[in-house]
């Protein structure tokens, strides 16, 4: 008892001067079923101690002061009063004598001593004069002159009071803030109706002034709330003042598109995202898209990592590699950054876009266990195939004068060749090849997080484990992740979160090694012979795959990755918030490649030390990563709204790796570092070291004025430790507009919901250089060691003028709304020039180089993207909406350089199966050049070109090529359509492209290019030229030499997909607690269904396409 | 204890300033770093340190396979002096038709162009920063700025000989850019005479910083604890600077200052001709000269290249000396030439024994049961200034104005190879420009200056084929890479 009195005196002090209140809060009253909670939660906030909950009371007082009494009822019921501290002070005093009486009994007693009355509501006592007419203190407002309103303000969700709180009386506009009680008093205006709460980052409220003074108020957080916030990773921006181009979803929904691929689905929700068709690789797991945002920046003649967007998860850069192994589950929303008006707070790494990951914070503060399933069934696709069959094969290789020699002995031997063949295909033997490596692939992906904790402090932990394999045999990819993460609200606007992660990848290449190995092969050859072992050598010499595949090879690699992110932030006051974040992590990584001893590799060598080789890349990094914010909130004349946010940034990233390789391995199973050898001859054991350090300041502000128009700008700065001391800084800035149409009286606001324009433009950046290409950096060699000490030397001639490469982009947008939300639209189009392109220049060689890097390359991107949806149904029970995502992006080079046009020389000199890129200026990067053809000549059998002059000729000049088309589609996009009936949900994404133009690799290689001794599309023996006067559309057929890059093999392709059609169902609650569950549900979804294409090419040469089925089940205990 | 913004203001202020300032600093210091191994020129080159680790850096770069390690020493230079034979290999066949537009061999050319003026940026940043710097900052500073004044002259002379005409034959003939810059803009090009004057320039320039070899650089080598003044003949020392000096009068035609200068080093009695019992031990095969080298480059991983290139032999790949050369050594009714059993050895091939030439092989390396026999004074490299030089040049420029003189230093070398005095042999014989170059022929395979020689006196080659072809500027004169052409403008 006097541990409680000390405490009750330690809470008298912190009372505030203006009201004095005994209470429970009001949240309080509906947390009664828990009594332990509540006790914990009012023990945590120094609130009154409730031991005894007893509804009877006791009480023996003599001549005792107000306060006293209403104390000690309240100890002993657990009530709460409510009252003016004024008539606290002139109350009389009180003499009750009461033995386990009920309250209200005591109550009446108590107060019929005294000019006051009360009501109770709930667990609160309200104390008022005695005149109040209690019975309508509900209505709106009576005549009785209120002229001070108490009341407390406090957070919905946690239930912990809000300080700093804006409390504003309208119309009269008097304000005060809450203090650190979240307890306000405010002072009323004749004529004042209504208040306005409002606190930074909670939803403002405004509610009508009751008759009795004292009032509770919740306020909501907003960030909980996707549709009304820009997530820019470094502070939220509310929506409706954003000028920029986002696009924005949450993990749910990204589940609903593709529960086993996170980049799939991004790219499918966002316009503008494509990701790059790579058609060799197929659904190999272990290979990872590439992503573009608004077309490329950059020249690249390989792949496009260099035009990739910056990801950043909660605050901190990660890799495209982290996206694509991330647990869908863990993800809360989704950010695409497009334009520049958002991305320029990440300046100079924002030149392709940002996408913003948030993770889930902890769901509850209720022990729950979260279960999440992810099954997929994945089955090979060989429909983009068409070879020939064996008697076909054999028919092609005799046409193409395999088994046709001048010399009559020669013709002997040729001729059994063939008889056997003909004579082994009679008996039956048809080998199935590209059934050999394939497979049915499985993936299971198990997700578990429990969470727990109290109101105050939360915790999860969360663990995964993810096997994936694709549909080539023996490949996988396995993900482990484990996490635990803990939330802390404390006093005084302080909050803290810190999570640990650890994830781990292991993934292993299909020891088949490429599909196209197999397509090669010819049928007639069967895999095993007559006596049951394995033909190491087929027709025409070739090793056969399937042997090398039982070796002991193998080419595997993990990474894993400990990271710990903290976030802490400080509600300073309502205008004022300080938040912060760092990360550190930790990676290491392994890659592994073993070539057995007993490889046909290695069937002309002799000496066994030489034979079999173990290669080994060990990598290790240590990043580290913050972020410091400031933002400033306040609210003009009601609906004036200023938003400051000035922050900075750092980042340091270390990163090595060694490599070293042995050779020497006696048997095919001592694939051990131990086992080697020796080292290969003239090989030592290399490093690299990837170190780099940079730093931002941003200052943002945005304006809104009366909740229509709208100004943002955005101003950072970002140095680098690739630049020079006098050159280490960027300056990157942006601008925007908006005018919210539906907020001006002169709309119709049930017909338009949103109408908002706007624009925006800034510059975003790129720093796509190694530090020592502008900073001279000398380099120690052990190859420049000289007699008495070593040697260093430049590793090239610093450029100290070398700017950032700087994307200038004009955006404006349109978002609208109409008819209750029924039809939505957002459209954007953009422009983006890219300035200060660095690429390399040629220089005189008497300088010391022969290229340096420099500004001098231009490039641009225009183009359009729209998001629309219509629900055609929609109520209760139905409903039934059809949507689409376009894009179009027309890139342009505006200015190359010398050394560009050298490569182009290059890329145009090698004979390759595919034209090489050419940059042109006028042209895009993707442009398709190659020489015009005239067909194929009937009386011999070759191809006529088209030189630039008009001449016909049989010569092929890679001069005479022209730009047949771009390699982009002018537009593409999906359409969806999604059909609701109750809790039973099915939605259909449908993908197509069209108008980019193709070389078809196919035809090109596998038909008119073909090798005879290898298998063929089925083209060959139809469409090529056999004899003269064969109009053909393709060469001699025993013409064996590579194909020219000619316009014939261009084709422009159209192609519509059924890429998802997928099933939910919602379980109610009633069908989950009947299996102990409080949710559950389940969703199903087929990719890849079918693929209609105007050009007829093989696709997953290297790896197969996969078809199938993913699985998902969601199961919250 | 509310916290009031507006009351704070000045003191939160106060502090962001506070935090503004050291952040500075320390962003700067954040943002300056390198990976391991990775240094910025302003660190490196700041200390002595750094100034010697960047001379290391140039002449281990001297020494790589496109310049003096191989092309400059053995290799394209000494093809082109027509020392080898080496059918089936285009290159070779390409380079001793002087055909420099075969494809390969202009790669080669371009290459050796570029390579020597990376190297020379490299010095250019080397006395770029030093001259940024008090000169009594640092012990050796002299001699750094010595060594690389010296070096850019004799890589800058080396340049002009390859690819300009012959200045003797022409005065105002055209020359090439003198870099003494370290940017990405190129030097313009400056006529032959120019280039000659500014090379002439560093080199005294580098003869006066570099006085103080006289003490450094002692005969018999006392090598004193401080790394830079070891094995000064790895280094671009005072009597390298005068070697080259003495080349260069003499490649001018200026014959009084060649003979100065080669006189110089000779009296300096730093270098002493090897002796026949030197010759006897083949002290001297893939080694500096213990005795005789003025200016050499250590280098002691070529040996596996060298041997497969000239003791091996594996068609279009390994060279064979050309088959008349021995005889030319045989050739003054002699008997014993040291040099014979020195250069050459017999290498039992399938149809029997077969010359080879190994000059260049390591022996310690080359006889396996001298493995562990190493010396610890021998220095593996490449010889690019010897004491012979001195020797011709001085015979060279004195022959007119004093035959004696000139005949004495001519017969000192003579001697030393085993060979008798052109006096006292049973003919007696005079001193004449033939004999020098036939001398030098003899002296110099595998070293890189005969072509040279052969440029300055415009002499009709005999190719292995033994036909003659005449002097000219498609012989004698590189083609400048297309690409200086084009972008130095």
């Amino acid at each position: 008892m006097k541990q409680n009195e000390s405490k009750e005196s330690q809470l008298e002090n912190k009372l505030p001067l203006g009201s004095y209140c005994l209470e429970k809060s009001l949240f309080h009253r509906l947390k009664r079923r828990s009594k332990l909670a509540t006790v914990i939660f009012s023990m945590s906030l120094l609130s009154v101690p409730t031991f005894a909950m007893a509804q009877d009371i006791s009480l023996m007082v003599k001549n005792a002061s107000l306060e006293q009494v209403l104390k000690e009822i309240r100890k002993q019921s657990g009530y709460n009063f409510f009252l003016n501290a004024e008539l606290l002070n002139q109350s009389k005093n009180v003499t009750l004598n009461t033995k386990n009486k009920p309250i209200g009994y005591v109550l009446d007693e108590v107060f019929k001593q005294l000019p006051l009355d009360y009501k109770i509501d709930g667990k609160s006592i309200l104390v008022q004069p005695k005149k109040v007419n209690l019975q309508s203190n509900y209505q709106v407002h009576n005549a009785i002159q209120q002229t001070v309103l108490g009341g407390r303000v406090t957070d919905d969700a946690t239930g912990k009071y809000i300080a700093g709180a804006t409390v504003q009386a309208l119309p009269s506009g008097t304000r005060i803030m809450t203090d650190e009680k979240g307890v306000f008093k405010l002072d009323l205006k004749e004529g004042d109706t209504r208040i306005l709460v409002s606190y930074l980052g909670m939803e403002s409220k405004t509610v009508n002034i009751p008759n009795f003074n004292f009032i509770e108020i919740k306020l909501k957080a907003i960030q909980t709330e996707i549709d009304n916030v820009v997530v820019t990773g470094l502070f939220n921006k509310s929506k409706e003042s954003f000028t920029g181009a986002s696009q924005s979803f949450t993990g749910e929904q990204l589940k609903a598109v593709s529960p086993t691929s996170v980049l799939e689905a991004i790219s499918m929700l966002t316009p503008g995202m494509v990701t790059v068709t790579q058609n060799r690789e197929g659904s190999n797991p272990n290979k990872l898209p590439d992503l573009l945002l608004r077309g490329v920046t950059s020249f690249t003649n390989t792949d496009q990592s260099v035009n990739q967007p910056l990801i950043v998860r909660d605050g901190t850069i990660v890799s495209l590699q982290d996206l694509y192994d991330m647990d869908i589950n863990e993800i809360e929303t989704v950010t695409v950054l497009k334009d520049a008006s958002a991305a320029a707070l990440y300046g100079a790494r924002a030149a392709n876009g940002v996408i913003v990951i948030e993770r889930k914070r902890v769901a509850e503060g209720k022990i729950r266990v979260a279960y999440n399933l992810i099954s997929s069934v994945q089955m090979p696709d060989f429909s983009d195939y068409n070879l020939l069959d064996p008697m076909q094969k054999l028919e092609y290789e005799k046409l193409a004068g395999l088994y046709t020699s001048a010399d009559p002995v020669a013709q002997y031997g040729l001729d059994s060749v063939y008889n056997n063949r003909f004579k082994m295909i009679r008996s039956g033997v048809q080998t199935d090849w590209m059934a050999q490596p394939s497979r049915v692939g499985f993936t299971n992906d198990h997700s578990v997080r429990v969470s727990g904790g109290s109101q105050g402090t939360r915790y999860e932990l969360n663990g995964r484990f993810a096997q994936v394999n694709g549909v080539m045999k023996g490949d996988g990819r396995d993900r482990y992740g484990f996490g635990f993460m803990i939330e802390h609200y404390a006093a005084k606007g302080f909050s803290f979160t810190n999570r640990t992660t650890f994830n781990r990848v292991n993934s292993v290449a299909s020891p088949y090694g490429a599909f196209s190995n197999f397509i090669q092969l010819n049928p007639y050859d069967a895999i095993y012979d007559e006596y049951g072992q394995m033909n190491k050598l087929l027709s025409w010499e070739k090793a056969n795959p399937l042997y090398e595949a039982s070796l002991g090879s193998f080419d595997r690699n993990w990474t894993q990755l400990i990271s710990n992110d903290f976030d802490a932030r400080w509600n300073i006051n309502s205008n004022f918030r300080l938040t912060t974040h760092w990360n550190i992590s930790l990676n290491q990584g392994n890659i592994e490649g073993f070539l057995s001893p007993l490889s046909a590799a290695y069937k002309d060598e002799t000496d066994p030390s030489k034979k079999g080789m173990l290669n080994e890349t060990n990598s290790k990094g240590l990043n580290y990563s913050g972020n410091l914010v400031l933002s400033y909130n306040k609210i003009f004349k009601e609906d004036n709204l200023l938003a400051i946010n000035t922050g900075a940034t750092i980042n340091r990233f270390d990163n090595r790796s060694s490599t070293f390789m042995g050779i020497g391995f006696y048997a095919d199973n001592l694939s051990f570092m131990k086992f080697a050898a020796s080292y290969p001859d003239g090989q030592q054991p290399t490093g690299v070291q990837d170190l780099s350090t940079d730093l931002s300041g941003f200052f943002n502000v945005n304006y809104s004025l009366k909740n229509r128009y709208y100004v943002d700008g955005v101003y950072q700065m970002s140095g680098s430790s690739k630049f020079g001391v006098n050159n280490r800084y960027g300056h990157f800035w942006s601008t925007g507009l908006g005018w919210n149409l539906h907020n001006e009286s002169f709309m119709n606001a049930d017909v338009i919901n949103l109408l908002k324009l706007r624009g925006s433009m800034g510059y975003t950046g790129k720093v796509n250089f190694a530090s020592y290409q502008s900073l001279t950096t000398y380099q120690y060699r052990n190859e420049l060691a000289y007699l008495n000490g070593i040697g260093a030397v430049p590793i090239a001639i610093g450029n100290p003028d070398l700017k950032w490469e700087r994307t200038m982009n004009y955006n404006a947008g349109v978002d609208m709304s109409l008819w209750n939300r029924r039809v939505n639209l957002t459209a954007d189009v953009y422009v983006r020039r890219t300035t200060d392109l660095l690429i390399d220049k040629t220089l005189a060689p008497s300088t010391g180089v022969t290229t340096g890097k420099d500004n001098l390359g231009e490039m641009e991107n225009r183009g359009i993207e729209l998001r629309a949806d219509v629900f055609a149904v929609r109520n209760e029970i139905w409903s039934w909406q059809l949507g689409t995502n376009l894009q179009h992006n027309r890139n342009k080079i505006l200015k190359i350089s010398n050394s560009l046009q050298r490569l182009n020389d290059q890329n145009n000199s090698v004979e390759s199966g595919s034209p090489l890129p050419q940059f042109i200026e006028g042209e895009s990067t993707t442009s398709l050049k190659v020489v015009p053809s005239g067909g194929i000549d009937a009386a011999t059998g070759q191809e006529i070109f088209i030189k630039r002059n008009g001449e016909r000729t049989f010569i092929y000049d890679p001069y005479d090529k022209i730009v047949v088309g771009d390699q982009t589609p002018v537009v593409s996009g999906n359409v969806f359509t999604t059909v609701r009936y109750k809790r039973l949900s099915a939605v259909a994404y449908f993908g197509f492209t069209n108008g980019g133009y193709i070389y078809n690799m196919t035809r090109a290689t596998k038909v008119e290019g073909s090798n005879p001794m290898f298998n063929a599309d089925v083209r060959v023996l139809t469409d090529r030229w056999q004899k003269p006067g064969d109009i053909a559309q393709y060469r001699n057929i025993a013409d064996a030499t590579s194909p020219k890059s000619s316009t014939r093999f261009v084709e422009k392709e159209n192609t519509v997909s059924l890429d998802r059609l997928n099933i939910a169902y919602d379980f109610s609650n009633t069908f989950a607690k009947r299996i102990g569950a409080n949710k559950l549900s389940f969703g199903m979804s087929i990719n890849d269904l079918f693929r209609l294409s105007t050009v007829r090419m093989e696709r997953g040469t290297n790896y197969l396409y996969s078809r199938g089925v993913d699985f998902n089940i969601n199961i919250l205990f | 204890m509310k916290f009031n913004i507006k009351n704070n203001l000045p003191k939160l202020f106060t502090v962001i300033l506070g935090v503004c300032l050291t952040v500075n600093t320390s962003c700067n210091k954040f943002l300056d770093i390198r990976p391991v191994g990775e240094i910025t020129g302003e660190q490196l080159l700041s200390n002595p340190e750094g100034f010697e680790s960047a001379l290391y850096g140039v002449y281990a770069s001297m020494n790589s396979s496109s310049l003096y390690g191989r092309e400059l020493s053995y290799d394209m230079i000494d093809v082109l002096a027509q020392y080898y034979v080496c059918p089936g290999n285009l290159i070779v066949e390409n380079a001793k038709k002087y055909n420099y537009q075969y494809v390969d061999v202009e790669a080669k050319l371009n290459t050796i162009w570029g390579d020597m003026y990376k190297n020379i940026a490299n010095v250019n940043n080397i006395i770029i920063n030093l001259d940024k710097m008090n000169a009594n900052s640092m012990r050796f500073y002299n001699l750094y700025k010595g060594e690389a004044l010296g070096i850019r002259a004799f890589m800058h002379f080396d340049l002009l000989r390859l690819y300009t005409a012959n200045i003797q034959n022409n005065e105002n003939a055209e020359g090439l850019p003198y870099s003494v810059k370290f940017e990405l803009s190129p030097s313009s090009f400056s006529s032959a005479a120019k280039v000659y004057e500014y090379i002439i320039a560093d080199l005294l320039a580098a003869e006066d910083l570099l006085a103080k070899d006289v003490e450094y650089f002692t005969n018999p080598k006392v090598n004193p604890t401080e790394p830079f003044l070891r094995d000064r003949e790895t280094h671009f020392n005072l009597y390298a600077v005068q070697a080259t000096l003495a080349r260069v009068y003499l490649n001018m035609g200026d014959k009084a200052n060649a003979a100065k200068y080669a006189q110089k080093v000779v009296d300096s009695n730093k270098f002493k001709l090897m002796t026949a019992n030197d010759f006897a031990t083949d002290l001297q095969n893939g080694m500096l000269y213990p005795t005789e080298t003025i200016f050499g480059l250590y280098n002691k991983t070529n040996y596996t290249l060298l041997r497969d290139r000239f003791w091996n032999y594996t068609t279009s790949y390994s060279y064979s000396p050309r088959p008349d050369l021995l005889d030319t050594y045989a050739f003054e009714e002699e008997p014993v030439d040291y040099r014979i059993s020195t250069y050459f050895k017999d290498n039992m091939l399938g149809t029997g024994p077969v010359k080879r030439f190994i000059k260049l092989l390591d022996k310690y390396q080359f006889n396996e049961e001298l493995q562990y026999a190493r010396p610890a004074n021998v220095i593996d490299g490449t010889n690019l200034i010897r004491l012979p030089e001195m020797h011709y040049i001085l015979a060279e420029s004195l022959l007119d104005s004093s035959p004696s003189t000139a005949t004495a230093y001519f017969n000192a070398v003579l001697n030393s190879r085993g060979l008798t005095s052109l006096s006292n042999r049973n003919t007696p014989l005079t001193l004449t420009l033939e004999r020098i170059t036939n001398e030098r022929y003899k002296e110099f395979i595998g070293e890189g200056q005969t072509f040279f020689n052969m440029k300055r006196l415009n002499l009709p080659i005999m190719n292995t084929d033994n036909v003659v072809v005449p002097a000219s500027n498609q012989v004698y004169v590189w083609p400048i890479p297309l690409d200086e052409k084009e972008f130095n403008y």
